[in-house]
């Protein structure tokens, strides 16, 4: 085996993101590492990088121990990552981007003669025809990922961790590249891919290995597997609807938020749903689906091509956050910390941002009532803080997320947009949050959540419309909700019972 | 007392410099020395105030020497043929006007506020001297204005006076209304204000109509002062005088964070130390040194905290 690592634990606090992995590759295949999103691949990922350490497990590189204290370490084995955002710096050249980091010299002076001949060689190699000294910002990023490719193999790599290489890439794009990798592999380069696309992992790889919740759930040789073997592993057996919890089935007779054939492209191609008064209805998809382009357009935050909007069977203008929020839309965004919240604020004031216009008086604003709104919504939504005026960066991500909420609350949101409102917070906010959704709806609100836990939106939701592409694939209602045909149909595929039911 | 250190720390420091300046020189703490800090203060510290603003708002204002410089020679100037006071409406309007511009440019075409207001710096800096020919325009204005920068008031001098009030009105528009509030929001977070339905680019215009508007009565009260109005000279490096009193006072240059006591505090201590170094008779030079020593410290003071912050923004979740 070329790296052998056993027993991969790592632990940040309140969380284990990976609990005693096994993970082996060999020169000459190619690996997929599979699993839903937080299953811990990109930590595993990042811990054969180098760029984080371990809190338990040896890595092995041909059979001898290493520690990595840095990625430049782990560079230095051979091993080289290719990460999602690519790492070219657009306003250099192609050659000045292949040798970054590891400049040649002679005499004490770039030898950019040399450098420019190897990068030439290399780039031919991966038939890419640009000349080495084009700016790699003016390439298409087909190409700048084989400036990355051309990056490793001049440090003569012998491992390439490739994460999600194909999320940007067009399908002949896909194809080229992966007719690369495959000869990359049979000149004896070990490769790891970390890809959503289950088609993909039965095009390319050699064997794959399953997390989920950081567990090493087990690992396989593509031609012992099938599909929906593999989604069965992802996603383990023990489903468990709690559906005593849910309340009873929404009547649906008002139609509050319709939408028709919303696009933006190239992210979503004419999107129709609709929303009914009491409803929590779910968007399943993969990340690149087009789920925070929707919310985001319906909230008026992107601008859109074409479709049209009625909110309460009027047709509405939503071309900016203020309109939406007059039409009773509030969003709480993917991003909290960059999108939601203002960190250098306290929590009382990010509580009333929407709605501080309410707490103006004739001699400016209330700051005693505005205060006291602002601990009503936080009680509401059982913040836990020691003081309003704390900043809000402070609290932990559950609490930043009601905080969240509660703005929407107090800017008497009618239809909640909330996109991944349950990421990176523990358990007991989640239930928190799900407790909120369902007392919102039962006093007539509507909401549309985004997750990329099924589990989650299943156990949530009245109804699920899965997304490709920024296409509708499908829709279920709650009594015909199943993780593996929605799961398939976020990744594009159109499946009826008979396929996955077996 | 550690929390009010804490808490206020410019205020402390200025406390410490009044105290050392004062066991140094001997005439330091006579009224009328006192009298002519706050004066001196004063000027600097109506363009701070301004710069305040615009900090907050997440901005940069490079043009407000400039328009020091215009304010000056248009009072003067038009005061020849017309009444003083519609030279000074023309000047704070010109000043509010020039925010304006710069606002309009940084939010519609998204250009940045340093690139943006150095070319504003220099056109309204050419648009002054052309108007004055670079001459120095006196003896046009009328003695009652003169009042305006020597006067007292129970026993305050007035460009003093004039100064503080600006500062309770910036506290009030800040804490007490909207507007002000959202001037932080959106220093803070821009895209986080835009999602909670603020109109970022009104904000940022009004930020800088402020810091014009100062600017252009600083202006005003250097004229008042020194009975001419001149365009070469005038106001030539304020702008980092400027930022360098807020960011002594805490403002921090990414936005969304300060106060205008740390900014009065700031601009107290820039001018306490002019003064200071004149009665001592140090060189002026080492003037300039220690105001480099004093904003180098300040924000090392602060910025381990400003750092945590930004550790905090980039944190990987």
């Amino acid at each position: 085996m070329f790296l052998e690592a056993r027993g991969i634990s790592k632990f940040y606090p309140g969380v284990k993101a990976l609990k005693g992995v096994d993970f082996a590759v060999d020169a000459g295949e190619i690996v997929a590492v599979v699993g839903e999103n937080g299953a811990g691949k990109s930590t595993l990922m990042k811990v054969l990088a180098g760029a984080i350490r371990p809190n338990e497990g040896t890595i092995k590189v041909d059979g001898s121990e290493v520690s990595f204290s840095g990625p430049i370490e782990a560079q230095s084995h051979g091993i080289c990552t290719i990460y999602q955002e690519l790492l070219i710096v657009p306003e250099l050249s192609v050659v000045e981007n292949v040798f970054l980091g590891h400049l040649k010299k002679k005499n004490g002076i770039l030898d950019w003669v040399t450098m420019r001949r190897e990068a030439a060689e290399i780039l031919t190699r991966l038939g890419l025809t640009a000349s080495v000294d084009s700016k790699a910002g003016q390439l298409s990023i087909a190409e700048q990922q084989l400036i990355e490719i051309a990056k490793s193999l001049s440090r003569k790599s012998r491992l390439l961790i490739m994460d999600e290489p194909t999320a940007s890439l067009s399908k002949d794009e896909v194809d080229n590249l992966f007719k690369l990798v495959r000869s990359l592999r049979d000149e004896g380069i070990a490769i790891v891919l970390i890809t959503h696309h289950l088609h993909e992992i039965f095009q390319i790889c050699d064997r794959l290995i399953v997390l989920r919740d950081g567990d090493y759930v087990g690992a396989s040789t593509i031609d012992q597997i099938d599909e929906a073997e593999l989604v069965n592993m992802m996603l383990g057996h023990a489903v468990n609807n709690d559906t005593a919890k849910h309340r009873a089935v929404v009547q649906r007779d008002e139609v509050v938020l319709e939408a028709r054939g919303l696009s933006r492209r190239p992210d979503l191609n004419g999107v129709d749903l609709a929303l009914h008064r009491g409803e929590v209805l779910g968007i399943a998809g993969l990340m690149g689906a087009g789920r925070t382009e929707l919310v985001r357009a319906l909230f008026g935050a992107d601008r859109l091509d074409e479709g049209t909007v009625k909110v309460n069977g009027k047709l509405a203008v939503l071309s900016s956050p203020r309109l939406a929020l007059e039409q009773g839309l509030g969003l709480a965004p993917e991003d909290r910390k960059s999108e939601g919240l203002i960190l250098s604020m306290p929590i009382g004031q990010n509580t009333t941002l929407p709605s501080l216009a309410s707490h103006c008086g004739f001699f400016g604003l209330d700051l005693q009532k505005e205060s006291q709104a602002a601990a009503d919504l936080c009680k509401r939504l059982f913040v836990k803080y020691s003081n309003l005026n704390q900043p809000v960066g402070n609290l932990s991500g559950g609490n930043q997320q009601k905080v969240v909420l509660a703005k929407l609350l107090g800017a008497g949101t009618e239809i909640y947009l909330l996109d991944e409102p349950t990421r990176g917070i523990d358990i007991g906010a989640k239930e928190a949050i799900f407790d909120l959704i369902w007392d919102l709806t039962s006093q007539g609100n509507s909401v549309i959540i985004i997750s990329s836990v099924i589990d989650e939106l299943i156990r949530v939701c009245d109804r699920i419309i899965c997304l490709h592409l920024g296409k509708v694939t499908n829709t279920y209602d709650r009594e015909d909700f199943d993780l593996n045909r929605i799961m398939l149909n976020a990744m594009g595929k159109n499946v009826d019972v008979s396929e996955v039911s077996q | 007392m550690m929390n009010l250190v804490r808490s206020y720390p410019y205020v402390w420091v200025l406390l410490v410099l009044t105290l050392v300046f004062g066991l140094m020189s001997p005439t330091f703490f006579e009224p009328g020395n006192l009298g002519n800090i706050l004066k001196q203060s004063s000027l600097l510290g109506f363009v701070a105030l301004g710069m305040c603003f615009v900090l907050i708002g997440g901005g940069l204002d490079l043009s407000v020497g400039s328009v020091v410089a215009l304010s000056s020679v248009l009072i003067a100037g038009l005061s020849a043929t017309l009444p003083p006071i519609v030279g000074i409406h023309v000047a704070l309007g010109a000043g509010i006007l020039i925010g304006i511009i710069n606002g309009v440019l940084i939010t519609t075409f998204r250009f940045q506020p340093i690139i943006v207001t150095i070319s504003t710096m220099a056109i309204v800096r050419g648009i002054a001297m052309a108007y004055s020919d670079s001459r120095p325009i006196f003896g046009t204005l009328p003695e009652e204005l003169f009042l305006l920068a020597d006067g007292t008031l129970l026993g305050l001098p007035v460009p003093a006076i004039l100064f503080f009030l600006a500062c309770a009105i910036s506290v009030f528009f800040l804490h007490y209304t909207a507007l002000g509030r959202q001037i932080y929001q959106v220093g803070g977070n821009e895209e986080a204000a835009r999602l909670a339905g603020i109109n970022v680019a009104r904000v940022k215009i009004v930020t800088y109509a402020i810091s014009g508007f100062l600017s252009s009565f600083a202006g005003l009260m250097l004229v008042a002062r020194m009975q001419s109005g001149e365009a070469v000279r005038t106001g030539v490096g304020w702008e980092l005088d400027a930022i360098a009193a807020a960011a002594i006072g805490g403002v921090s240059l990414m936005g969304g964070i300060g106060t205008v006591s740390g900014t009065l505090c700031g601009a107290l201590m820039i001018g306490m130390m002019a003064n200071a170094f004149n009665l001592l008779g140090i060189n002026p030079y080492w003037q300039r040194i220690v105001i480099g020593i004093v904003l180098a410290v300040a924000v090392a003071s602060y910025s381990s905290n400003s750092v945590r912050q930004l550790f905090k923004r980039f944190r990987f979740t």
